[in-house]
């Protein structure tokens, strides 16, 4: 096996949200609450349903295949040739993201904060410090991520700060939307939240890969429920109309915030997780894109690979997703439907048909 | 900038490939040289200026059907 | 293990100095806007005034020593053909780079938002340096003589209007506030009014030499704007009739002739309001009931009459509905009939209620506003009448 570490599924858990919600919790709510406007909230209920089922559908194929992951069991499904396909299409998916990452996480801090800053240096800094994670194992990552975790619940200490300047009659009317607009809102965050998909990566690494249901499904509630308060945060404040004209509506919403003209200024929290939780959530797609790598082409170490694995993602990270922010828009986040919905499910029907895999997951451990 | 790429690479090559050569794992030597050689395709034209086409587009033309669907 | 992490840990720390490398700013070298303000002059350019804090003023000896020698304030101004344009003409003037982010008020002047507020805003919402909670305010004449006026107690005119506003005695917005209105087709937006006046020679002892007259700064009404270009005042009158349609009359006192002795009046000070509009339509007729509740306290009496009497009560709460539906009334029927702006927000309270007639009428709300009947209703009540029962010092009759 390439990776010796082992994590327990509490580590996972806070792996997984660091690895959904950093580049969430900005840019998700600008795109649901131009779709959805007050309805936003409808949305992200749904999209936790859906999320909630990618999240079994991912555990439960990678259940039939203990110790394996999901580069290796699709060879086992679908044969050499075809399972070396999607393989590739997922390492490529895994380096897609991550590159798109590094995008977002530079775009916001330039555009937001050091406009004489080029993107790159903010790029390198990322890619330098998450190789140097990912060349540690999976177990490092974690317990790095540990540390930092708790800055996540600022983003929550900052809503109940905010609630001073919200105002519950922008919610209403209701369903004034219409159901389409709501299903619109809600395709981007479950292409966020199904990125639990990522989890298939790293099952054979939990001491107790039983437990992988409860991992998956606690991690999308909680991501769920931390991307509704932010998306919640900047509706109530901006109002319908308002909210959606923002690029990155939760940075503004706690710029507002001003509690007897004293406490403000809270963007730092803001700056903070999305900082730390770049950091995490890139080094998590890094290790996909390097173990999936070092599995697809059978190597005895994955090592190697992460510096020149390193070059390619944030050479991507350029190239892949045009030169200005319209133009990354404009990518999001239809691609990710395929690798994280589609495909599981036609490998999980494949499976049940050729009945590959072991029949029941209780014999899983 | 390309001087700084180019240092980048060799420091990259030092450092990894007299272990591997060591350990005689010369399929990860073959897998270490494609992604590095990836790398630069991707990283050398685009500091000088060349731009490469988008995989991306390409996929987008399959998945357009669904994303018109949705919009 | 521990290594490694401790490792990660010292690069993460380490990068956060990067801080230091490209967008570095060291607070001597910056000039700190404390007031910014926009005007379009006569040659059709925009004029971009900011009132530049001296930091020698802000020192905390500034006061004591009566040095005051330095001006606290310096006011520098710029033109260009947009606001960018004109920023970059500025920072030819300004040894220092421009700071933007402690910027109190953003004032709009007269003959500029009679071009259009939206693309002052615009600048100022866009780049990620100015505040979105910065005051807005539209300058009775041009915006940069309110950075020039010098007021008393606070040591610029910036920070004078900032306080002016906190104290929410008049309507205020915040820059986002006023986008808000902007993008709501319920609501059409108005801002707070500002105008400079002169208040005698001089500024006291120790400024004798400083003899031109000297200018104040005064909220004053609101102004109204048709999509986002200025089309009339309203005056501080009519402004309290707007505060209470809008619900956002917390503070200020009713002035109600007293009962029993006509020609002498009661205040009572408000401390609780709310407002409720509830629309009603029927496909064909639509008005509005407004429900405004008031609560407050009765803090002076001009009369002699002995008002603390539950009947007297009774009869001073009616009056304080009466004045308060008189002034509501008189700020609605400017609004319908010589606007014809729906500068309320009873479009969203109408979007809330029937959000499937909404979608067809938001089109031509204000029509559909200025045609719609409104009933006033005050629910008024006084709960305090001070320390004191009787008048003071007038004998029981």
């Amino acid at each position: 096996m390439l990776e010796h570490g082992k994590i327990d599924s509490k580590q996972a858990i806070l792996l997984m949200i660091s690895m959904i919600l950093p580049t969430a919790i900005l840019i998700v709510p600008a795109i649901t609450l131009k779709y959805a406007k007050q309805d936003a909230w409808l949305s992200l209920i749904l999209a936790t349903l859906v999320g909630l089922l990618i999240a079994w559908l991912v555990v439960s194929l990678s259940l039939r295949f203990p110790g394996k992951t999901i580069i290796e069991y699709t060879e086992e499904i679908l044969g050499r040739v075809l399972g070396k396909i999607v393989g590739f299409l997922y390492i490529y998916t895994f380096m897609r993201i991550g590159s798109g990452v590094c995008r977002e996480f530079g775009f916001f801090l330039v555009t937001a904060m050091m406009p004489e800053t080029p993107m790159i240096v903010f790029i390198i800094i990322a890619i330098v410090i998450s190789a140097y994670a990912v060349r540690n194992g999976l177990e490092v990552l974690c317990r790095f991520n540990q540390l930092f975790i708790p800055v996540t619940g600022l983003l929550v200490i900052a809503f109940l700060l905010s609630t001073t300047n919200m105002k519950l009659t922008r919610l209403l009317p209701v369903f004034d939307t219409g159901l389409l607009s709501i299903a619109q809102g809600a395709v981007s965050p479950i292409a966020w939240l199904g990125e639990i998909l990522t989890l298939a990566m790293i099952i054979p690494y939990l001491t107790k890969p039983k437990e992988a249901y409860r991992v998956a499904v606690i991690s999308v509630l909680l991501s769920g429920f931390i991307l509704m308060i932010n998306t919640m945060e900047s509706l109530l404040i901006f109002g319908p109309d308002l909210a959606n004209h923002w690029l990155y509506p939760t940075y503004n919403a706690v710029r507002v915030v001003s509690i007897a003209n004293f406490l403000e200024r809270l963007d730092a929290v803001i700056l903070m997780v999305w900082i730390l939780g770049g950091f995490i959530k890139i080094g998590v797609f890094y290790y996909a894109f390097v173990l999936g790598s070092a599995q697809w082409m059978g190597l005895k170490d994955y090592r190697p690979l992460v510096l020149p694995a390193g070059l390619i993602m944030g050479a991507s990270s350029y190239f892949l997703f045009g030169i200005n922010i319209v133009e990354y828009y404009s990518h999001l986040p239809y691609h990710l439907i395929l690798p994280e919905v589609v495909i599981p499910l036609l490998l999980l029907i494949v499976a049940l048909a050729k009945g590959k895999g072991k029949k029941s997951e209780d014999e899983a451990t | 900038m390309i001087v700084l790429l180019i240092i980048a690479f060799i420091g990259i090559i030092l450092f990894e490939v007299p272990g591997l050569i060591k350990q005689k794992m010369w399929r990860d030597l073959v897998a270490f040289s494609i992604y590095l050689f990836i790398g630069m395709a991707l990283s050398i034209p685009q500091v000088l200026g060349i731009i490469l086409p988008n995989p991306s587009k390409a996929i987008e033309v399959i998945i357009k059907p669904v994303s018109e669907l949705l919009k | 293990m521990r290594k490694k992490i401790a490792i990660l840990l010292l690069l993460f720390f380490l990068s956060g100095l990067l801080g230091g490398c490209w967008s570095r700013s060291e607070i001597g070298e910056e000039a700190i806007i404390l007031g910014t303000g926009v005007d379009l002059t006569e040659d059709g350019l925009i004029r971009l005034s900011v009132q530049i804090a001296s930091p020698g003023a802000f020192s905390a000896g500034g006061d004591t020593s009566g040095g005051g020698k330095e001006p606290p304030a310096w006011v520098v101004w710029a033109e260009g053909e947009t606001i960018e344009d004109a920023e970059r003409y500025l920072a030819m003037k300004v040894p220092r780079r421009i700071y933007w982010d402690h910027s109190i008020i953003l004032v709009i002047g007269e003959r500029m938002a009679k071009r259009g507020t939206e693309m002052v805003s615009n600048f100022f919402l866009r780049t990620g340096e100015p505040r979105e909670n910065m005051w807005l305010m539209v300058a009775r004449g041009e915006a940069r003589d309110i950075l020039q006026a010098q007021p008393m107690l606070a040591k610029t005119s910036a920070q004078a209007t900032g306080f002016l506003t906190r104290m929410k005695t008049g309507y205020i917005v915040q820059i986002w506030e006023y986008a808000e209105m902007r993008a709501s087709k319920g609501v059409q937006p108005v801002v707070t009014g500002v105008e400079v006046q002169d208040f005698g020679e001089g500024r006291g002892p120790g400024q004798g030499e400083n003899s031109t007259v000297q200018k104040k700064v005064e909220l004053s009404g609101v102004a109204v704007l048709k999509v986002d270009k200025l089309i009339g005042w309203l005056d501080a009158h009519e402004t309290r009739g707007l505060l209470w349609l809008k619900g956002e009359a917390k503070e200020g006192a009713v002035i109600v002739p007293s009962p029993g002795e006509p020609g002498k009046e009661v205040s009572i000070k408000i401390r609780r309001s709310h407002t409720k509009i509830v629309p009603e339509y029927d496909g064909e007729n639509l008005w509005f009931n407004v429900n405004i509740y008031v609560e407050g306290d009765m803090v002076e009496q001009q009369s002699r009459v002995d008002l603390a009497k539950p009947e007297q009560i009774k009869a001073l709460e009616t009056a304080m509905s009466e004045e308060i539906k008189a002034r509501t009334t008189a700020t609605l029927e400017k609004a319908q009939t010589e606007y014809g702006l729906d500068i309320f927000g009873f479009g969203n309270a109408f979007h809330r209620k029937y959000r499937k007639e909404w979608r067809e009428m938001q089109n031509h709300w204000d029509e559909e506003f200025s045609r719609a009947g409104v009933n006033i209703a005050v629910e008024a009540h006084v709960r305090g009448i001070g320390l004191l029962s009787m008048p003071a010092g007038s004998p029981e009759k």
